[in-house]
């Protein structure tokens, strides 16, 4: 079982009996349990917890978005890595979602972009990497993991080059447009990609639809 | 001891709850005590895990193309029950009551381990839905944060086929006292209060 601690960030354990545990609360996702563990090894033995704050509840899409949220952190943080900052976000992240009309898609953005602020792959919205000058309202850019925005001659694919307006607003964290949210989602999504790997995300999954197609 | 008796007691690891010294006592006994029981007991192995498969309908176990309940005429045609295992559908038949047809899952979703709609054949049971006289699909997942992913997506995939869909009421255990349950219980059974 992986548990994402404020101390140590990310770690698994062995939690024998967890399941079919009768007398016990369960151990369930999205719950914030104090904790103790033993072992030497990576890989710990929980050896006893309990519930630290009343235990929230995810519903209907937000749950899949909550599980979406789950995935990331434990395909990409690894073991033993402190991410205070992190840790503040997915709990408030968690807390928005269970209340069913306080969750907006800006929030899940910041979130991804905390992430891989806190990985090491922060994103630069407010002035190109390379040379230093400032995004400007007006100009096309095209965004690649390694060098940021730069420039771009116009727009050759609307996955990669965004408006600079667009850049600045996710910078400011004003989500107010469509085409902002649009962009902000592409952003992240390439910058996601490469350190996904090949591997697929299963939540993704769950949010297209068969009948409908829609997301 | 003899590479034969290792083998067997590796070969009895793979069962959940079973450590070395469980399995090394198994097979003492067998040998020992019970020959020809140990016998019996790898030919019904054998003849089970070659002859069971998933029934065509409800993707229970069963070895025929159809598991009984799906050929049984007396069912109730109208009514689906969604479960995640095939112990959840003897749960409710020992429970009686429920005289409609069933769709084990064999699992739920959870994208983390890897489990997604493909694995748990939920386009089957749209297509059994689409293609039969059914007016209410009863999800009858278990109570986990998984179980709730599972119930909303199939819940959402069969919200346009206009059908009553419900989910089993979850609250406090028949003899339960209200002292010694959970905050959440109590939350839940709350919620799904009932007039009386």
């Amino acid at each position: 079982m992986d548990f994402f601690t404020l101390k140590y960030g990310r770690l698994s354990a062995v939690a024998r009996g967890a399941r079919g545990q009768k007398k016990k609360v369960a151990l369930q996702p999205f719950t914030p349990f104090v904790i103790s563990l033993t072992g030497s090894g990576e890989l710990k033995t929980l050896k006893n917890y309990e519930i630290y704050e009343n235990p929230v509840c995810l519903l209907g899409d937000n749950l899949l978005i909550g599980l979406y949220v789950n995935e990331l952190l434990v395909r990409l943080l690894g073991r033993f890595d402190p991410m205070v900052r992190l840790f503040d976000s997915y709990k408030t992240l968690v807390i928005r979602l269970s209340n069913k009309q306080g969750f907006s898609e800006q929030l899940l953005r910041c979130f991804e972009i905390d992430l891989l602020t806190d990985l090491g792959y922060g994103i630069v919205f407010d002035h190109e990497v390379s040379t230093g000058a400032a995004i400007l309202e007006q100009k096309l850019y095209k965004y690649s993991l390694e060098g940021g925005f730069v420039p771009a001659p116009d727009v050759t694919d609307s996955n990669t080059v965004f408006q600079g307006k667009y850049l600045l607003a996710i910078g400011q964290g004003d989500f107010s447009l469509t085409s902002t949210r649009m962009a902000a989602k592409k952003i992240v999504r390439s910058a996601l990609k490469p350190l996904l790997g090949d591997k697929p995300l299963h939540s993704r999954k769950l949010f297209i639809k068969p009948a409908s197609g829609n997301q | 001891m003899s590479p034969l008796i290792d083998q067997l007691i590796e070969a009895l690891r793979i069962l959940p709850g079973v450590g070395p010294r469980s399995a090394q006592r198994m097979v003492l006994h067998l040998l020992e005590k019970n020959p020809e029981g140990g016998l019996n007991l790898a030919n019904c192995l054998k003849a089970t895990i070659e002859g069971v498969d998933h029934c065509k309908k409800c993707r229970n176990l069963t070895e025929n193309d159809l598991c009984s309940i799906c050929e049984n005429p007396a069912r109730n045609d109208t009514e689906i029950c969604v479960v995640e295992n095939p112990a959840d559908v003897i749960a409710i038949e020992q429970a009686g009551g429920f005289r409609g047809r069933y769709f084990v899952l064999m699992g739920h979703l959870s994208p983390i381990d890897g489990i997604g709609p493909d694995d748990l054949g939920i386009e089957v049971l749209v297509e059994n839905v689409k293609s039969g006289p059914v007016e209410e699909v009863i999800l009858a997942v278990n109570l986990t944060v998984e179980g709730e992913a599972t119930a909303h997506y199939i819940s959402e995939l069969l919200r346009p086929l206009n059908i009553i869909i419900s989910r089993l009421a979850h609250g406090i255990p028949v003899g339960g006292e209200l002292e010694y349950i959970d905050g959440s219980t109590i939350a839940h059974a709350l919620e799904g209060r009932k007039k009386i």
